[in-house]
């Protein structure tokens, strides 16, 4: 046991020297705090600008007081001046401006009195047409129809049941507010039925994790450079050769493991976390895996310069193919190929746990099968130079 | 000096068809993720579709009535197709992509809901989905609770009061409203007076993702060269500063081959794409004209000019490949995030738009859109030229110092 420590030191002990690594540790968490209290800021994929003609009219302001209270991927702001709203999209300040008129109650009324043909209620000026416009005007549009839906009512009892004539307005009213459903319509889960899967964060700090997964991959290629550059220069010639491999995985999975460290900080000081104890097995696993896939590419490569030009197209492709920024919809096995895909997807599906025990398994099974390929080739190719010489 | 220069030049030279090859790939990797972002983009309706599945109990006429009716009439056909299947099938579909989400309905919901029993639906959508429609579920599902709601409350309240005042409803009353509701709901766009100005910000989305990809590509070209550049050993360096070759001297002819090496690979990837644009109708015409392609070429100059020095500079304050690496990629991923090269920059809070504005690679996206941006400022190409010679004084500086230190310890 005292053994393992030592070497936990030494390896942990020749990074830490590196300043460069240090360096990334310090950053990735100081960058994701940063970029956590950028997504605090106001932002979004639109601006729409709200602007009332009577700042007094109870449903434009309650209208106006729920938009820009929620927390949206619309970024709504306010003027006094329904004229100003209308020129800040003219001049690009704003995407869209939304206006409500004066006496917004009797103009809902008679929007669904007239069966809905004299709509115009609301003033939506846009600069052009997209998704992200369509879907704020859908907002808006599913807003105003809770308040038109008691103007449908009693409209219609009036309009077909003669027999409840008698009831004032406000009686029939009481029937509809007195109507309580205390429970949500959606329930939201995962396909294997994980309903816990809500992480409360902005759509900036989304693809953090994935990010995180890449960097970890990168420290780990990083480290296999490391092991490549101190086995040129003799630092393991004393250990026996057949413990060469596990000396080589040791080196990169001690190096992921204190990246894993920081990385954990990251997520729960960023808030991109289920829950900060699952992590831990998680990230644990997740260094497991990732030396893995260093150590298998450190022997596909084999040399430093291969291994540094590879490494950017990497990188890229795992961004690309890992569902970090965008998903491709690339058929599951090209994404399961990358570290950062399990990494990813393990807090809303455990099985991706036990698929990164197989995974790290395949890895440094190929990885030792390679090596001794490469032995046995290099034996045959000296024999066969002795024989001739 | 010739002679330094000469050995640099064959020092790149040598590298330079392993990293031909590793900057083809490179491209095309993110020419996939272009083409993928531009398609997801484009209005043609059939594009912007998204597919949600209905799974459950979806026997009930009136809920297959509701779900072809929204199909047909309803403003929502543009942008969102209901699909029928079965719950394995909707899984499958989900995991590879066709469709967006599903929704499962419970048994009898129809039924329950008519008699007030509002059942919850699950709506399911992949683990840590980053769509545009997953991010936006949690709105719209509280929207439509509340469209749900209300008409519900409609219908029972007018039930209540019925029984209150001992009325029957023979003549289906209760029913009728909900499908009154049905209909208001599918008549809801027609309360705004919606007025499109046609106007846009100058630049194509398509052309946005185009600049900002091309900024990533541009800052991840020059990882490759690390070996050649990145080095602990400074007595070369010491011997010629000995011999009267200054630092800025070496580094500018490091520097040199490097940008002249950086601009053939682009050379080498774009060039086809300007010949395929001008002889095709391709989706590459369509981004930029030839005329815009070629300004767009000559733009990339002050731009690798830049990128060269910056990297440069960070193989020097790396000191070695693996530090190298790290800090270059590590700081170009930082600067390329912020300058939306993944998430387009108007998506940022205000503040860091205006900080994106001074970045290198915000002054870089901004260079290259100069090329299709009519009557626009030049003063990215001022602000990226800046940048291009305050990293290479930076890079002396870190030389000089290092060479001094070196001279300290073996002098």
């Amino acid at each position: 046991m005292k053994r393992w420590f030592r070497w936990l030191w030494m390896l942990s002990k020749r990074l830490y020297k590196r300043a460069a690594f240090l360096a990334i540790l310090l950053l990735i968490p100081l960058a994701v705090l940063a970029l956590d209290a950028a997504a605090q800021a106001n932002s979004g994929f639109i601006h729409v600008v709200l602007s009332q003609t009577d700042p007094a009219d109870p449903i434009s302001s309650a209208l106006v007081e729920r938009f820009m209270s929620e927390r949206s991927l619309i970024l709504f702001s306010y003027v006094d001046d329904p004229r100003a709203a209308t020129d800040m999209v003219i001049t690009g300040e704003a995407d869209a401006a939304w206006v409500f008129p004066n006496n917004m109650e009797e103009k809902m009324d008679r929007f669904v009195t007239s069966h809905y043909t004299r709509g115009g209620v609301v003033t939506v000026v846009e600069r052009e047409q997209t998704v992200f416009s369509r879907i704020a005007r859908e907002k808006l549009n599913f807003a105003l129809q809770h308040y038109s839906a008691p103007a449908c009512y009693l409209n219609f009892t009036r309009d077909h049941v003669e027999q409840l004539d008698a009831l004032t307005d406000e009686q029939l009213m009481t029937y509809f507010n007195d109507v309580e459903f205390n429970q949500e319509l959606f329930l939201f889960r995962t396909p294997d039925g994980n309903t816990s899967v809500e992480v409360d964060n902005n759509y900036l700090m989304a693809p953090v994790r994935g990010l995180l997964g890449v960097l970890m991959v990168l420290c780990g290629l990083a480290a296999a450079l490391f092991y490549l550059r101190d086995e040129e220069k003799g630092t393991f010639a004393l250990v026996p050769l057949r413990r060469r491999g596990w000396v080589a995985y040791a080196c990169l999975f001690i190096a992921v493991l204190n990246v894993s460290v920081v990385t954990w900080l990251a997520l729960v000081c960023g808030g991109i976390t289920t829950s900060a104890w699952l992590e831990i097995p998680i990230l644990l696993l997740y260094a497991v895996c990732c030396a893995a896939f260093c150590l298998l590419l450190l022997r596909l490569c084999g040399s430093i310069r291969v291994l540094a030009s590879v490494l950017p197209i990497l990188l890229t492709v795992m961004i690309v193919a890992c569902p970090i920024f965008f998903d491709l919809h690339l058929d599951l096995w090209i994404k399961l190929l990358f570290p950062p895909t399990y990494f990813v997807s393990a807090p809303f599906d455990g099985w991706y746990l036990l698929y990164m025990v197989a995974y790290a398994a395949v890895c440094v099974g190929l990885a030792f099968g390679i090596r001794r390929l490469t032995e046995w080739w290099r034996m045959q190719r000296t024999r066969k130079r002795k024989e001739k010489g | 000096m010739k002679s330094y220069f000469s050995l640099q030049w064959k020092r790149v030279m040598k590298v330079l068809p392993f990293v031909s090859v590793v900057t083809v790939v490179l491209f095309a990797g993110i020419a996939v993720v272009l083409s993928g972002l531009i398609i997801a983009d484009q209005s043609d309706d059939k594009n912007m579709k998204l597919r949600i599945g209905v799974t459950g109990d979806t026997d009930n006429s009136i809920l297959k009535m509701a779900i072809a009716a929204f199909q047909n009439f309803d403003e929502s056909r543009f942008t969102i197709t209901f699909v029928e299947m079965e719950e394995k099938q909707a899984e499958k579909e989900l995991s590879e992509g066709g469709v967006t989400a599903y929704l499962i309905l419970p048994d009898d919901f129809v039924e329950k809901a008519m008699r007030g029993e509002m059942e919850p639906l699950y709506y399911v959508t992949s683990a840590g989905a980053t769509n545009i429609v997953t991010m936006f579920k949690n709105e719209i599902t509280t929207l439509v609770t509340d469209v749900v709601v209300s008409s519900q409350k409609g219908s029972f309240g007018l039930q209540e009061a019925l029984e209150d005042n001992d009325i029957a409803d023979t003549e289906g009353w209760v029913d009728e409203l909900a499908v009154e509701y049905v209909s208001a709901i599918m008549q809801r766009a027609k309360v705004l007076a919606v007025n499109e100005l046609q106007i846009t910000s100058g630049v194509r989305i398509a052309n946005l993702y185009l600049c900002s990809l091309t900024v990533l590509f541009l800052m991840l070209l020059g990882l490759p060269f690390v070996a050649v550049y990145a080095r602990r050993d400074r007595s070369l360096n010491v011997l010629l500063v000995s011999r009267g070759m200054s630092v800025g001297k070496q580094l500018y002819d490091e520097w040199l081959p490097h940008f002249l090496s950086l601009l053939g690979l682009a050379a080498v990837v774009f060039v086809p794409v300007i010949c395929l644009s001008a002889t095709s109708n391709t989706m590459l015409a369509d981004l930029l004209s030839t005329q815009e392609w070629l300004r767009y070429m000559i733009l990339f100059v002050p731009v690798l000019a830049m990128v060269s020095a910056f990297n440069l500079f960070i193989f020097e304050v790396g000191g070695n490949v693996v530090s190298a690496t790290l800090l270059h990629f590590f700081a170009a991923l930082c600067m390329c995030y912020v300058s939306g090269c993944f998430y387009p920059v108007f998506t940022f809070p205000r503040a860091v738009q205006a900080m994106e504005r001074f970045l290198p690679t915000g002054l870089a996206r901004e260079t290259l859109m100069l090329s299709f941006k009519v009557d626009a400022a030049f003063y990215p190409v001022i602000g990226v030229v800046a940048y291009g010679v305050l990293f290479f004084a930076a890079a002396c500086a870190v030389r000089t110092y290092k060479v001094r230190r070196w001279e300290g310890v073996c002098g």
